[in-house]
């Protein structure tokens, strides 16, 4: 066990170190930060010139990159293009895209086994294949549009039935709120729908997975075995079959919330949030773009998030299933 | 004098002002005003009560918050100083130009060899920190946008501000009368003098900051305010805060905040309106789809006004084709731009025509129709005009030229623009129809604003180009465009390789002309010879929308580049 | 990864199963697939769809570039989609898109099996040094993002002309990662088995051993998996539409339609619902025909 995770920690380290210096190329010579400023024919050459040298753009791509790692690993993720210090920058946009998938990973998890469960026990049933239809809808939906569909019609129905604003279409919360309770009312108000689009297309898939984990684990010798022996069913489903027909569920739900973490650009685009995925955006299209500091330091961050969340997984596989070994 | 949109980098060029205005402010070469901007309201009556929040959604966030350095040159930091760093002359809705008697009590031109102006700063003038407003202001703004090397930024570094335009041809500024009067001295006649010293940098804090570096992040530099606001907070991507200014010495603003509120796409604001989450806005590019979605929002009210920036399509004239006049006449007469209008602008307003002048738009009294009969809308002229420039009508309904790189070949030409702007990709399709029509194919090839304005553009790498250009009331900035490409100091906006001596005599001319009259004469003969030698083709006035909520009086839309918060101060929750 | 809707191809068989691989089999495979209700709904779908997207622009009156005299008008008898803020006809419109959609998923999915098949094949078959590189690649496409890719070799390399090839080309060397795996897997468990090790000892060449024997007992997982990046490569594409990386005009994708029609959701709804339905059900019918195969070529993975 302390083996396995020790090579995979150093496999991952590794393979975000290649990936990092690759990245850190493609970026640099895709364009020119200054471009903007170089096109103001007000702008003397010489001041074009300080500028470079500010961004350290006159240094040789390797040298750039060298001084870019070692900061790094000291925990300095340098300054962006325009002068802010990327690491604190990147703090505070984890929290807010954090803010939104971890609540949507929660609600679709507890919905996804719910509603596989259900339709794996009354399989071929009215209900079974009503939550079939509905899962495939949503697992086909592109997630802009479900935030479209919510932001037009539930929000403006919900706030125009009460005569409040209930729910908030744009941003992450308002930062003119204060008091406590005040605040978190507001932050939720401001989730509830980024949440609720994100859970609705994330939940569809896990469904049908869970669905077909549980049946398959149903129609295994040993389920049978235990029926045979006059176990209760309630206690076969719960005590047996549920455990093991999680496993495979955890593992794929823990990958997916990492991949979610780079993800949910889309669904931040939609309700205007300032998570990760604008960071990206920014540092590839900003002003002052493209920012070698700002697209390196989002790589880092949401690479080591899916690199540990992939290790997570496989741990998890070995805890749930005694039968695993990890070597 | 420009700016580009959207991408809304205010490009370079605040320049001078050509006296837009009404004779009796310019004639006489004296800008002594006696209204406060607020008095000069059209329609300030509403009266309004103290206190409230309002939440105005500007459509892209902040680079950095000094306006006058290079890299943050931006409408929307525009819009949020506002309020903050002092005017000279303001221009209010009707453009006229209104003397800021809060901060200078006289702005007078006393002599006109060499051009001397003297200000009368009001005594009552303190930064919100303590230090009065002074003739040392005026020196610092002036030295560090005069583009003279000898003076240098913080730290040694050189200056890097948005334009140097009038500034540059300063002699000297010198303070007496206990730093409140401030004369101006010019080497060389400044017809504009109007446009500078506006947006005052606080002199005090730009030395102790630096002028580049020092207002990039917000700080104890960008809290200082010389306006009835200060910037209370930002937050990067969200929304940045004003409150009151608790030194202001003028008229008390009414609302207790004003919450600029960062919403990048358009297309999420009306649903944030009905929400109450934003009480005013306005959309980077007006669009039917827009006006349709507020216009069913009870409590808000929608006004569509012409504004001051233009669409328009430029040829490079490095294209050997495009080098021929008649070809460009033939596009010209082939675009029709009535029908542009008619789709693309007139179910928002009916206000808008086709755009028959270059330097001035038709919501200043200066502007005429200069075109002649160039630019109208005729297909048999446009193919006669191919025809001659030595083309000949193939079997497949595209021209083929007898001479060039496409001999025998369709004749292609490629059109570029900002991608993923509506307006723009409109005007291309009915534009590549319209070609089509008269045996012209064309490609549509689009960039990132980044890309078109910092590379594409600049570098010549175009057929056709389509953008707009955004106008202050001043005409001189258009000098940048229409003089002689080879005068790349001065004319760096020239990205057609258009030339034209005549063109660039009378842009010397005009630029050093004081009177108001005779300089808007001149700016229009330049325009006639713009449409003559069909050197750009303008196409509409692009339409401003705004949208607010009806509990708050006195919000009036502003064609200029000060825009509608330019009377913030007296906006309010009505009474 | 832009589009979280299916980060994993979660609908997918275990790797390594077992898959059809003689001719008996392949009958029943196919026999069990027309049985299977959904996927012959999906087909047929998928199948008009197609036609609809390849015969319709050649049969329609108006065609998608084409400025019309009405704009901004609502489903008619003569634009039975309406027509859009300029005049273009939308019926017309939503065809080329759904064109342009269904080639760029079709050609996302052809590359991208071929790729992950073949770098799965090489790490399974040949294990050790071969699998260590092939995989250790395999996790730099996983880690590189999407975006960042997508944005600096659109600024750099993409003629806007053909930016579906483009965005097309980009997904498909990108997509394949979760094939290479499921290759890999395979391709392990089958390297031992007796049949293999005969035809080693009678001489066979590794690549007569790929093709006639590894690449057939993996195709039903092969095939599924192709099926479901059709839907991926779509839902995906769509999202770079949205924000505005996607196919760049005069081109159209049904993403790009959304995108445009967004604001128009309440006030010109017909300019965002037909789209966005014509999106949806291509999506649908092709993963009701990936649960079909996956069904009818995997029967071990479920019995129901």
């Amino acid at each position: 066990m302390t083996g396995f995770l020790i090579r995979r920690v150093l496999a991952g380290i590794l393979t975000l170190l290649v990936a990092s210096f690759l990245l850190f190329l493609l970026v640099a010579v895709s364009g020119n930060p200054l471009a903007t400023l170089m096109a103001n024919p007000h702008v003397s050459p010489a001041t074009i010139a300080a500028a470079r040298q500010e961004l350290g753009l006159d240094r040789p791509l390797l040298l750039r990159y060298w001084s870019w790692l070692t900061s790094m690993l000291t925990g300095n993720f340098g300054t962006s293009t325009t002068g802010q210090p990327v690491g604190s920058e990147l703090g505070g946009r984890l929290l807010v895209t954090l803010q939104m998938v971890i609540p949507a990973v929660v609600l679709a998890a507890i919905l996804a086994v719910l509603v596989g469960v259900v339709s794996a026990v009354r399989r071929y049933s009215v209900l079974d294949h009503t939550l079939t239809a509905v899962a495939y809808l949503f697992y086909s939906t592109p997630v802009f549009v479900v935030a479209i569909l919510l932001k037009d019609f539930l929000a403006v129905d919900v706030n125009n039935a009460t005569g409040h604003t209930i729910l908030y279409t744009i941003g992450q919360n308002d930062p003119g709120t204060t008091g406590t309770w005040n605040v978190f009312a507001d932050v939720v108000q401001h989730t509830a729908l980024p949440v609720l689009s994100l859970t609705l297309i994330t939940y569809a898939g896990w469904s049908r997975y869970q669905r077909a984990q549980l049946l398959d684990v149903l129609n295994a010798d040993y389920i049978r075995l235990a029926r045979a022996k006059g176990l209760s069913p309630r206690r076969v489903l719960y005590v047996h079959a549920l455990r093991n027909a999680l496993i495979p569920v955890v593992t794929v739900i823990s990958i997916d919330f990492a991949v979610l973490i780079g993800g949910a650009v889309v669904t931040e685009t939609a309700f205007g949030w300032q998570g990760m995925g604008q960071f990206l955006l920014n540092g590839l299209t900003g002003p002052v773009s493209p920012d070698t500091n700002v697209v390196q330091a989002w790589m880092m961050v949401v690479a080591a998030v899916v690199i540990g969340f992939n290790i997570i997984a496989d741990i998890l596989y070995a805890m749930l299933d005694p039968r695993i070994r990890l070597a | 004098m420009i700016r580009l949109t959207p991408g809304r980098r205010l490009a370079a060029l605040v320049f001078a002002m050509a006296c837009a205005i009404g004779v009796a402010a310019c004639g006489s070469g004296t800008g002594s005003g006696t209204s406060t901007p607020a008095a000069s309201s059209t329609n300030a009556a509403v009266s309004v009560k103290s206190g409230g929040t309002i939440t105005y959604a500007l459509d892209e966030d902040l680079d950095g918050f000094n306006i006058n350095y290079a890299n943050d040159d931006e409408e929307m930091l525009q819009e949020v100083i506002d309020n903050v760093w002092p005017k000279v002359f303001v221009p209010t809705p009707s453009l006229k130009l209104a003397l800021d008697t809060d901060v200078v009590t006289s702005a007078t031109v006393t002599k006109t060899s060499p051009q001397t102006v003297v200000y009368q700063i009001n005594p009552k003038a303190t930064w919100s920190d303590g230090v009065p407003i002074s003739a040392a202001d005026f020196i610092y703004n002036w030295q560090a946008q005069s583009g003279n090397p000898k003076y240098k930024d913080k730290g040694g570094a050189a200056f890097l501000p948005t334009s140097t335009a009038g500034y540059n041809q300063i002699k000297s500024v010198t303070g007496s009368d206990g730093g409140k009067t401030v004369t101006v001295v010019f080497s060389s006649p400044f017809g504009d003098w109007q446009s500078l010293f506006n947006d005052l940098v606080p002199a005090h804090i730009g030395e102790k900051y630096g002028w580049n570096n020092g207002f990039q992040n917000f700080g104890p530099a960008v809290e200082v305010s010389g306006g009835p606001y200060e910037i209370a907070s930002y937050t990067q991507g969200e929304d940045l805060v004003e409150v009151p200014n608790p030194k202001w010495w003028g008229t008390k603003p009414k609302l207790s905040k004003i919450i600029f509120r960062f919403i990048l796409d358009d297309n999420q604001i009306p649903a944030a309106i009905q929400n109450g989450e934003v009480q005013l806005a306005e959309p980077a590019l007006a669009s039917l789809s827009f006006k349709d979605a507020v216009a069913g929002i009870p409590n808000t009210t929608t006004d569509v006004i012409a504004g001051l920036e233009f669409q328009h399509i430029d040829f490079n004239q490095a294209n050997p084709y495009l080098a021929l006049s008649d070809v460009r006449h033939a596009i010209a007469d082939g675009t029709n731009r009535e029908q542009m209008v008619q789709r693309i602008v007139s179910p928002l307003t009916t206000s808008i025509q086709p755009l028959e002048n270059h330097i001035w738009m038709p919501i200043q009294p200066q502007y005429q129709n200069t075109s002649g009969s160039y630019g109208d809308f005729s297909v048999a002229e446009a193919k006669k005009l191919l025809e001659a420039s030595g083309m000949t009508m193939g079997s497949d309904g595209y021209f083929h030229p007898n001479f060039g790189p496409e001999k025998n070949q369709d004749f292609t030409l490629s059109i570029a623009t900002t991608s993923g702007v509506e307006v723009r990709s409109q005007i291309e399709q009915l534009f590549q129809a319209d070609m089509k029509a008269i045996g012209v194919k064309i490609t549509i090839a689009n960039y990132s604003a980044n890309t078109l304005f910092g590379t594409v553009g600049p570098k010549g790498e175009f057929d056709l180009i389509e953008f707009a250009w955004v106008q202050t009331p001043f005409a001189s900035g258009t000098q940048s465009i229409y003089c002689s490409y080879t005068d790349a100091s001065v004319c760096g906006e020239n990205w057609d390789h258009y030339s034209d001596p005549q063109v660039d005599k009378l842009y010397n001319e005009a630029l050093g002309t004081i009177n108001a009259a005779q300089a808007a004469n001149l700016y229009n003969q330049i325009d006639s010879l713009l449409w003559k030698d069909m050197a750009t083709l303008p196409l509409f006035e692009q339409p401003d929308l705004y949208t607010w909520s009806t509990s708050y009086g006195n919000i009036e839309p502003d064609p200029s580049n000060n825009d509608v918060p330019w009377n913030a101060y007296a906006w309010g929750l009505k009474a | 990864m832009p589009e979280p809707a299916t980060p994993t191809p979660i609908l997918l068989p275990p790797a390594g199963a077992p898959a059809a691989a003689s001719r008996g089999q392949l009958r029943m495979a196919a026999e069990r697939f027309f049985r299977h209700k959904l996927a012959m709904t999906g087909l047929a779908v998928f199948v008009l769809l197609v036609l609809l997207s390849v015969i319709g622009p050649m049969l329609w009156k108006y065609n998608y570039e084409q400025i019309t005299s009405q704009f901004g008008t609502a489903p008619s008898a003569q634009h039975p989609f309406g027509t859009d803020t300029i005049g273009h006809d939308m019926f017309a419109q939503v065809m080329e898109g759904l064109q342009t959609s269904l080639e760029t998923a079709l050609l996302v999915a052809a590359i991208s099996t071929v790729i992950g098949t073949l770098i799965g094949a090489v790490a399974g078959y040949y294990g050790g040094i071969w699998d260590q590189i092939m995989m250790r690649f395999t996790d730099l496409v996983l880690i590189i993002p999407v975006l960042a890719i997508l944005l600096v070799l659109s600024n750099r390399f993409a003629k806007q002309s053909d930016s579906s090839l483009f965005v097309g080309l980009m997904l498909a060397i990108l997509l394949w990662t979760y094939l290479a795996r499921l290759v890999r897997g395979t391709f392990m468990g089958l390297r031992e088995r007796e049949f293999i090790e005969a035809e080693h000892a009678i001489g066979a060449s590794t690549w007569r051993i790929i093709l006639r024997h590894l690449i057939p007992n993996a195709a039903g997982a092969i095939v599924v998996n192709a099926t479901l990046t059709v839907a991926n490569a779509m839902l995906i594409e769509a999202a770079l539409s949205y924000l505005g990386l996607g196919v760049q005009p005069p081109q159209v994708d049904l993403g790009s339609l959304i995108a445009a029609g967004e604001g128009d959701a309440t006030a010109l709804p017909w300019l965002f619902y037909f789209p966005a339905a014509f999106l949806v059900l291509a999506i649908l019918a092709v993963n009701f025909i990936g649960d079909g195969l996956r069904d009818a070529l995997d029967p071990t993975a479920r019995e129901h």
